[in-house]
Parts: C-alpha cells; sequence; structure tokens
C-alpha cells in the first residue's frame, strides 16, 4: 500500500475508453480485452496520467462527487484493481 | 456424338436458380434438378432493400462420381462426395461471398425486427428463446424480420436473410401457427434436434430486409413455467451480455468497441424475462409502440 501512496500511477498505453450513461467500457487493443468500470473507476483511471499521487486522486474525486471525507482507501483499492487488470503501472 | 464424349460423360447444366443475399446477386447453375429444387425449399424469399453490388455465379456440377463446387472471385473449387456436403459447401460459399461486403460489421447473433422507428435487437444465450420469441411477435403483427444473424456497424444495423429455424418442440406453444408447419422444410442436428423452416411471407407477413439504426436492445432470458417481465438494462452491463454474443468485424477494423458502445448508449436497453408468450405481448407492444 505505500508503494502506491507514494507513486504516480499511469495508465497503460493502448487503452480506448468508452464513457457510457452509466459506466466506462475499456478496450485494451493490444491483449483483445475488455473491461468494465463504474464511472468513480473510469475517474481515476483518466487521473493516472503520471502527474498524481493517491493524496491529489482522492482530493480530485471527493470535489467531483461532492464527498465530505477523503476516500483515500477507496482509492488505493481503486488503484490496486486498475494494476491487477493492468490498465496502469 | 463428339469425339471424346460418351453416355457417361458430363452432363450439361440444365438448371439455375437465382437467390438474392444482401448486397450479392448470385446465379446458381447446376447438372443436378435435386440441388437447385432443394435450394428453392431452403432459402428466403424477403425483399432486401439494400443496392447489389456483385453478381455472382456459382456452379455446382457432378462429375465422376464426385460434386465439384466453383465460382466466386478468389474461391478455389471445392470438390465433395455426397450431396447433402456439396449442397452445405454450396451454402457455405453463399454465406461467405454475401459476408464480403460486410467485412466491417459487427456480428450480433440476434432475432431483430422493427419498432419506434428502428431496428430492435433480441439477443439472448443459446436456448433462451430468440426464435420462438421472434415467430410469437411475427404472429402477433409485429415487424420481425430475423432470428439469427444482425450486422452492425456505425450504429446501423441489417439482418442476415433467411428463413426462422423453430425448433420442433415449441410448435405447441404457437398455437397460431396453425397448419404452415405441416410439410414444411426442416433441418436436423444431433445438437438442435428438429428444425422447422418458417418463412415469415408464408404467415402472410411482409419480409422485408433493410437498414436502420438500433433503437432498442432486449436481452432475453428464460423464466419457463412464469409470467413474463421488463426491467431497464444498465448500458455497460447490456455492452457486457451482448458482447458474449458477437464477433468483432472480419476487416479487423480497430475501433469497432467504441461502436458497439455508442450503439448501446443511443438504445433503450432492457432485459425481458421470457415467461408465457401471451403476457410477453403486451411487454413488447408497449415497449415498441
Amino acid at each position: 500500500m505505500t508503494e502506491l501512496t507514494d507513486s504516480l500511477p499511469v495508465r497503460v498505453e493502448g487503452l480506448e475508453i468508452n464513457v457510457m450513461h452509466d459506466g466506462v467500457v475499456i478496450y485494451q487493443h493490444d491483449h483483445k480485452k475488455i473491461h468494465y468500470l463504474n464511472h468513480t473507476a473510469g475517474l481515476v483511471l483518466e487521473l493516472c496520467d503520471g502527474r498524481h499521487k493517491v493524496e491529489e486522486l482522492a482530493a480530485i474525486v471527493a470535489e467531483t462527487y461532492g464527498l465530505a471525507q477523503s476516500p483515500h482507501d477507496d482509492i488505493i483499492t481503486c488503484l490496486q484493481d486498475l494494476r491487477t487488470k493492468e490498465l496502469i503501472r | 456424338m463428339l469425339a471424346g464424349f460418351t453416355d457417361q460423360g458430363v452432363d450439361p447444366l440444365t438448371c439455375s436458380e437465382t437467390i438474392r443475399i444482401l448486397a450479392t446477386q448470385f446465379r446458381i447453375t447446376s447438372n443436378i434438378p435435386e440441388l437447385i429444387e432443394r435450394l428453392a425449399y431452403v432459402t428466403q424469399r424477403a425483399e432486401q432493400d439494400l443496392p447489389v453490388l456483385e453478381h455472382c455465379e456459382i456452379s455446382v456440377r457432378r462429375e465422376d462420381g464426385e460434386y465439384r463446387i466453383s465460382g466466386g472471385d478468389g474461391k478455389k473449387d471445392e470438390f465433395e462426395l455426397s450431396l447433402s456436403t456439396a449442397f452445405e459447401a454450396m451454402f457455405g460459399r453463399l454465406h461467405d461471398l454475401a459476408m464480403r461486403h460486410f467485412a466491417d460489421h459487427i456480428r450480433i447473433h440476434a432475432a431483430s425486427g422493427f419498432g419506434r422507428n428502428g431496428m430492435v435487437l433480441l439477443v439472448g444465450e443459446k436456448w433462451s428463446g430468440k426464435t420462438t420469441t421472434a415467430v410469437h411477435l411475427l404472429l402477433e403483427g409485429f415487424e420481425i424480420v430475423g432470428d439469427e444473424l444482425v450486422l452492425l456497424r456505425h450504429g446501423q444495423a441489417v439482418t442476415f436473410p433467411r428463413p426462422f429455424y423453430l425448433r420442433h418442440s415449441a410448435i405447441d406453444l404457437l398455437p397460431k401457427l396453425g397448419g404452415i408447419t405441416n410439410g414444411a422444410p426442416f433441418v436436423h442436428s444431433e445438437a438442435t434436434g428438429k428444425l422447422i423452416a418458417i418463412d415469415p411471407i408464408k404467415l402472410g407477413r411482409h419480409w422485408r430486409i433493410r437498414s436502420a439504426p438500433v433503437r432498442t436492445v432486449v436481452f432475453l432470458e428464460p423464466n419457463h413455467g412464469g409470467t413474463s417481465s421488463m426491467s431497464v438494462c444498465s448500458k455497460v452491463e447490456m455492452v457486457r451480455r451482448v458482447l458474449g454474443q458477437s464477433s468483432a468485424p472480419s476487416s479487423g477494423r480497430t475501433d469497432w468497441v467504441a461502436d458497439f458502445c455508442s450503439t448501446m448508449n443511443q438504445a433503450d436497453t432492457v432485459i425481458a424475462r421470457m415467461g408465457d408468450l401471451a403476457s410477453a405481448t403486451d411487454l413488447f407492444r408497449r415497449l415498441l409502440s
């Protein structure tokens, strides 16, 4: 977790991000794989440009969704999931 | 008698049939009258509002105890040892040649029809009742045009024309079919059992294949023995479900998932739990009117 907290996560190349009314469909061209994300995970993925640390991602998500508390732990879980899916590094 | 020909020599091509499949007009010639009769028996007669882009000559000849299938640009001759396998090979060739003009299209395994100024797709897993539902709706006056394959590109869909193949066991569920299935063409296989070929024209319906935007996507779930119901399905969930019943364009077009997602985003997406067909009729009438 510490490793993720201090990292600057970045999306892998070759992702096609399709924003739907109720979520996001990601097509990974290289692997011909399709992933289904909710809007929050889709937003986190879009923000993974190598310039935002976890704290900053949490702040942006909190502001976007009007959250009173920082969703720090949820962002960590989300990043772990995105990494497992090989969508970020 | 001409030199080189004997009484057992090559017969002239004696009969022919013309078939339209989407943008291709086929002329099939054969020295086997039985093959042409069989062809007329199982092919569709749908009106097709697409421009003819290609005329194609196919021949099937019996020669020296085997069957030669030839014709179609870039296609090698094929040889078969029985009329049945020759017929299948010829049909496969027609399908391949017709599909060459739709290489950029996503293939969706779905029944299809028209409603709300566009196309409605009925998608579902195997045994979900797509054909039974399609034939039922056809009998109830809906404009249903296919039970098997839809081709999609840039939000526009077109139905691959073929007769509806209804499981023999489903006939009892569709009393309005009356005696139409008596003597109707059928195919039989280990996997599916007996399938009756249903021609919408013989049911008194206007059968017109045309391209149209996809307005409604219905995913069928069986609810045998229960009543039918419908609920809205999320777009992402519908993408996941329908992609499982779809194939990427054979051309390798890379933007096909975006195309697919855009189509689902713009359509009404509904899950139909299919119980009794009578209650389903009203639900579909409300959905598509």
